[in-house]
């Protein structure tokens, strides 16, 4: 029953692939019930599970489970005593990430049914939404590297599709100068480059270990031994390091996540929020759990790998932390509402790749280890949430102004009271302002970051902070304050004044503003519920101690009373109170500053720190160069004439053994059977 | 004995398959004759491989012999298609007038 359960976890969305032509021939009613409904069992399963195993042992339909467990469903590639099975992995992390992409993902179903009403192609639309909520499910279930590779490619493929899924191009959609298939391409290849190096890394984990299994590599820790002998663990991690790099849109592979906005918005925030970019954030956290318990396995037996260790993490917190600040000041000057939420995610996605990079710096210390660690998920799980009621916001003010421009809004707030509310919700929690859980998570990894990690860690991530809450609050500004825009009185005047959503695209905003209120009460919770994950841990020592939630007071407390509380509400006025000035209240002599001697910042983080343009120069023409050379030089003109001319000289001359008459050739083919006999006779 | 009725059941058909292509004129029966080739070497495999066993369970030969059907099956496909081009360009099959290559 539970196995039954657990695959339909994943399963669930597939089966309704194939299910949707079907209910597409009956009715469109029924096929928006039949597609969301493969969300709604993912989600129904997941939480089922995900609770059951509150207390570290599953129990449903009268068997038991100790987590974490390694559900094998078949032998998947049997060879020469190696034995690759495909099985579903039931431990915290896989639990919790599977609630958070169903629940998350099947909101943002609900949502589609409306906003995606009455467009032509929505059955393509269904089948790629379910095959890309099925493959992250895959992803984060899977129970060896070779399932999770499946679930990435699965997911890799789906945001493809989505991304340019207004394949037609028309003007409308264009990202700056990138039409929907060209930002589809671009995220597809950007990604693959890190898959390549994911995959290698995959590799070579299993030459040294012959599992993938992440139970076996995490039970027996002599690949990691074997790789440290040879010095290679250090660059093996990083390779993996790549394809999390890669999906999670970090530095230097981030800037195909702002150009992904070119699809519906759905698709953003599925990708933002539940799908795709956690991916990364996940793979991250599992690598993570098994290089601690490898590490201490290693310990035991009196081999010391810190040194390598030490590298990867270092370059992983530098990563995150850098990718928060970049992100984070090129956010500060978008003229287009999705595309400074995607700069905000990236950012975000950069807090949590610090927060396991401090983790990991604090491998030797078991209790401030996992706290670091648990600031990681918590902040995913804050971060899904709020980006998911942003990005669905956003959409609900794209559907009402027909643009994604700034300069397209402006004054909405009196048109669309509900849609404003539920933002601000989001944008302060996406701000970091207490209570909501975007606070709690932020400054529960500022406070890691502070208090164990290398300080310019802290440094990056509290400048972020500032920007965050500056970006934040001129994104509500210029959405919601302020004069109407030329679109908007236009609409007005031709009776359509921008509304609020529907029911069905409100219900989901309420669930998930609820969400982000209410969500900020997890970490002490999670740190009973992920105790399966780590072995050699007394989880007595930990600061967040046991499950119970109302031991909240004292975390609360606990945070409140700190001074980096302080620090945190300061950086936070820093970056709101210049913003609330120039766009809410429109004190436009401010503004008056980017014209003037701002303009070359401007100008620099508008064009993204030239990072873009170099990619394109290098890698785009340099390509084409290439082709272009190779097509004028080596096909056409100066190596195919050679070509052409050497074939044909080549061919005068043979041409002179032939005389044309096929019986003669028979005849020799006739001739060597016989000497080819005469020879065996002679010889045997 | 068997062994034996295999054997030259197999050489007669190879045999034939020659003598068909060599002393034929018509591209088509060229063809037929290097087809009823082609099964003779197959036939010939295969019973290699019994008298050798005993029985037909030798798994090489038989996927090697499966591969060469296969491979044949594509020949006919190529062939023809060139036979047909050749009737269509020429107007005739008679090798002896397609002496093209010929310098």
């Amino acid at each position: 029953m539970i196995d039954v359960l657990a695959n339909l976890i994943w399963m669930a969305p597939f089966i309704i692939v194939f299910l949707l032509p079907l209910a597409n021939k009956v009715g469109d009613r029924v096929r928006d019930a039949v597609a969301v409904s493969g969300g709604l069992i993912s989600a129904l399963a997941s939480l089922t599970l995900g609770v059951d195993a509150m207390d570290g042992v599953i129990s449903f339909g009268g068997s038991s489970l100790k987590i974490p467990y390694d559900l094998v469903m078949l032998k998947w590639i049997p060879i020469d005593g190696y034995n690759i099975t495909f099985g579903v992995l039931l431990d915290p992390l896989s639990l919790f990430m599977a609630n958070v992409v169903s629940l998350i993902g099947s909101l943002i179903l609900i949502y589609s049914v409306e906003y995606m009403h009455g467009d032509k192609s929505i059955l393509r639309y269904w089948i790629l939404m379910n095959i890309f909520i099925g493959s992250m499910q895959l992803l984060v279930l899977g129970d060896s590297f070779l399932t999770l590779f499946f679930g990435w490619e699965g997911v890799g493929f789906a945001s493809y599709g989505l991304i340019g899924y207004y394949y037609k191009d028309e003007k409308k959609y264009w990202i700056g100068p990138y039409p929907p298939t060209h930002a589809g391409m671009k995220a597809f290849i950007t990604t693959r480059i890190g898959d390549v190096g994911l995959l290698t890394a995959i590799v070579i984990i299993f030459i040294s270990s012959g599992t993938l299994n992440f139970m076996e590599l995490s039970n027996n820790p002599e690949w990691a031994m074997v790789l440290a002998r040879e010095g290679v663990l250090a660059v093996t991690l990083l390779l993996a390091l790549l394809g999390p790099i890669g999906k999670s849109a970090q530095f230097p592979l981030h800037e195909w996540l702002p150009e992904a906005m070119a699809g519906p918005t759905t698709v953003s925030a599925l990708i933002h929020a539940a799908t795709m970019v956690k991916a990364g954030v996940y793979f991250l956290g599992r690598i993570t759990g098994i290089l601690y318990n490898v590490y201490w396995g290693l310990e035991e037996i009196g081999i010391n790998i810190w040194s390598e260790l030490q590298t990867f993490y270092i370059v992983v917190a530098f990563v995150g932390a850098f990718t928060a600040f970049l992100a984070a000041s090129q956010g500060m000057v978008s003229d287009q509402i999705k595309k400074v939420l995607a700069y905000s995610t990236v950012s975000q996605l950069g807090y949590m790749f610090a927060a396991f990079g401090i983790a990991g710096l604090l491998i030797e210390h078991p209790e401030a280890f996992v706290d670091a660690y648990l600031t990681g998920v918590f902040h995913l799980s804050s971060h899904a949430i709020f980006k998911a009621l942003l990005f669905l916001g956003a959409g609900a003010v794209g559907h009402a102004v027909e643009s994604y421009l700034f300069k397209d809004m402006g004054g909405l707030r009196k048109y669309m009271p509900v849609t404003f509310s539920l933002m601000m919700i989001g944008a302060l929690s996406l701000a970091g302002i207490p209570p909501f859980n975007g606070f709690w998570s932020k400054d529960a990894i500022l406070h890691a970051a502070y208090a164990e990690g290398p300080f310019w860690v802290y440094l990056l991530l509290a400048l972020s902070a500032i920007l965050t809450a500056f970006y934040t609050f001129r994104m509500i500004g210029l959405a919601f304050y302020g004069e109407e825009s030329e679109n908007v009185k236009h609409l007005i005047e031709h009776g359509h004044p921008p509304h609020d959503p529907g029911p069905l695209m409100k219900i989901p905003l309420f669930i998930l503003a609820a969400g982000s209120i209410v969500s900020g009460l997890l970490l002490p919770f999670l740190a009973g519920y992920f105790k399966p994950l780590f072995k050699f841990l007394n989880i007595e020592d930990l600061v967040f101690k046991e499950v119970v939630l109302f031991k909240f007071p004292d975390f609360l407390i606990k945070t409140v009373l700190s001074p980096l509380f302080g620090v945190a509400m300061v950086l936070v006025a820093i970056g709101i109170i210049p913003s609330y000035y120039i766009y809410m209240v429109g004190r436009t002599d401010l503004l008056k500053l980017v014209d003037g001697p701002l303009k070359p910042l401007w100008t620099f983080l508008y064009n993204r720190w030239y990072i873009n343009a170099l990619y394109y120069k290098v890698f785009v023409d340099g390509t084409r160069a290439l082709s272009s050379f190779i097509f004028n030089f080596i096909e056409t003109n100066g190596g195919g004439e050679a070509t052409k001319y050497l074939y044909t000289e080549f061919s005068e001359q043979v041409r002179k053994l032939q005389t044309g008459l096929l019986r003669i050739n028979m005849s020799y083919l006739l001739m060597m059977f016989i000497l080819i006999t005469i020879f065996f006779m002679v010889v045997i | 004995m068997i062994e034996y009725s295999l054997l030259i059941t197999s050489a007669v058909l190879v045999g034939i398959g020659i003598y068909m292509a060599s002393t034929k004129k018509n591209l088509l029966k060229i063809f037929i004759g290097i087809e009823i080739l082609a099964t003779g070497v197959n036939l010939n495999f295969i019973s290699l491989a019994f008298i050798k066993y005993g029985e037909l369970s030798d798994a090489l030969a038989n996927s090697i012999v499966i591969t060469s059907i296969v491979i044949d099956g594509v020949l006919v496909g190529v062939g023809l298609a060139l036979t047909l081009l050749v009737y269509r360009r020429y107007g005739t099959l008679n090798v002896d007038v397609l002496r093209k290559l010929r310098w």
